[in-house]
């Protein structure tokens, strides 16, 4: 029973109790900004990507979703009816976004657009399915996140504050599931164990540095340990990131792993997110590191063990 | 109530992506068992042999996919797993003088975003119907564009590279295969 009330003690404070050092204000605007120059990256070819005759035709894409994922033929359809011709629909629909980013960014009306943005943003995705990858589908949960950073406008304060820390454990949580699957899903195989799989990365998306990697090639080790390296900080990552000791550490890690991923895959949206997911998700914690009246998991357990409960 | 709530959410959270991605690794089993034996090392093969989720998988998209879509996690996060492929694909269209038709995307997102089509395109090789009808579409497009273009050649460039000790064995080299696949007309 002691353990039990000890857990929930616990659990309230690990998940409702550690907003004293967020900093909401450049969370939401941080995504915002991102959102603004994610969209504005393929606004010139928005007809070849979103467009019903775009490279993949609307009927080939409704082949790879469900009829309830959000779709831009939601909008375009009835507004086709109104007689406004696709691309004008859809320069009207790019313009809703863009302005109600920037009325976040202006702290207007954040609730109301933040919600918007995050079913617009999955329109354009459930909308180019074939053209999606791992950048859009993380801004997605990103704006479906940024909807708790928001919620002060309808929240008591107080109710706020326990909001906004749950928003964080939840993207902390998160992320420590996806680095524990995107290793868990390399151990299966060989490449990543033998190096081979830096090797075919090299000659697939950055044969340019082929050229430079060819002496190294005579020292395969090189290469195992590098794949070796990506494997274990992405399975390690969601335990050691918990401890204030390697915290800092592994963070510095995985911000190098997508600085590289941006550099050398040319990744760059990609990058960029998940290294601004990880500065929400746990930069905060640098800042806190400084205050001695931080809230960590140490302090945590000992004011639980010298809890009389 | 709102603490309640909050809880929950991260639950069903907890569980529904977990799922997904183990589903997602499952489904990796479609493969041919041929492959599944090269390409998988013994605890691979121990996982997809053993981890046995077809109801699980039938119920599970069914009942929880709309949260997953909802919240931008429907694909899992199995990126390059379990293995990189030693090949590379790209698709080469030509009109009927032999000229290759450019992409006309214009930013370096756009383009990346094309390189993902392309990633997806190659699960679809062996499926005829489906492979025919996203190359069917992407000529559609280029028609749109060029109202000159009456007929296109659909090429595919394999570009096949040796792994680290054949490398070291017979030196440097690309095989690459220039495989004219089909041809697409205006109707």
């Amino acid at each position: 029973m002691i353990f039990y009330k000890k857990i929930l003690v616990f659990t309230n404070s690990f998940l409702f109790e550690n907003e004293k050092f967020i900093n909401k204000n450049f969370i939401v605007k941080a995504i915002a900004l991102f959102s603004i120059i994610n969209i504005l990256l393929v606004f010139p070819d928005r007809a070849n990507i979103f467009g019903s005759h775009g490279f993949i035709s609307r009927d080939v894409n409704n082949l790879f979703i469900l009829s309830y994922s959000p779709q831009l033929s939601w909008l375009i359809t009835p507004l086709a009816r109104l007689g406004l011709s696709e691309n004008l629909s859809l320069l009207l629909i790019i313009t809703i976004y863009l302005m109600s980013l920037v009325c976040i960014l202006m702290d207007y009306g954040r609730l109301v657009f933040s919600v918007l943005i995050w079913f617009i943003h999955l329109m354009f995705v459930q909308s180019s399915y074939l053209f999606a990858y791992g950048a859009d589908y993380f801004l997605s949960f990103l704006l479906f996140v940024n909807i708790f950073f928001n919620l002060d406008t309808v929240l008591k304060p107080e109710s706020f504050k326990m909001v906004c820390s749950f928003a964080i454990r939840f993207l902390q949580i998160h992320l420590c599931i996806v680095y524990f699957f995107s290793g868990f899903g390399k151990t299966l195989g060989i490449s990543w164990f033998d190096g081979n799989a830096i090797w075919y990365l090299a000659n697939t998306y950055f044969p340019w540095l082929v050229g430079t990697l060819l002496p190294l090639a005579k020292y395969p080790i090189l290469f195992k340990m590098l794949s070796v390296s990506v494997v274990l900080i992405e399975l390690l990552y969601p335990f050691f990131i918990w401890f204030s000791k390697t915290r800092r550490i592994l963070l510095i890690l995985i911000i190098i792993l997508h600085l590289s991923i941006g550099i050398f895959m040319q990744f760059y949206t990609f990058a960029a997110i998940m290294i601004l997911m990880n500065l929400i998700a746990f930069g905060y914690y640098f800042k806190k590191d400084f205050n001695l009246s931080s809230i960590s998991f140490g302090t945590i357990w000992r004011k639980l063990s010298l809890n009389k409960i | 109530m709102i603490k309640k709530i909050l809880v929950f959410l991260l639950l069903l959270h907890i569980f529904l992506v977990i799922s997904i991605n183990l589903i997602t690794i499952r489904g990796l089993e479609t493969i041919d068992p041929q492959i599944l034996s090269k390409e998988f090392n013994t605890f691979g093969r121990f996982y997809i042999r053993n981890f046995k989720a077809e109801y699980y998988q039938k119920y599970f998209n069914t009942i929880f996919n709309p949260y997953l879509i909802y919240t931008g996690t429907d694909r899992g996060y199995e990126f390059f797993s379990p293995n990189l492929m030693p090949s590379k694909m790209e698709l080469l269209f030509l009109d009927k003088r032999g000229n290759e038709i450019k992409f006309p995307f214009i930013t370096p997102e756009s383009k990346l975003k094309f390189f993902s089509t392309t990633y997806y395109f190659n699960g679809f090789l062996a499926d005829k119907k489906m492979r025919d009808r996203i190359l069917r579409s992407m000529s559609s497009r280029f028609m749109i564009l060029n109202s000159n273009l009456y007929e296109i050649n659909v090429h595919l460039k394999i570009s096949e590279f040796d792994n680290l000790d054949t490398l070291n064995k017979n030196g440097y080299r690309i095989n690459q295969k220039n495989i004219k696949a089909f041809i697409v007309s205006r109707k």
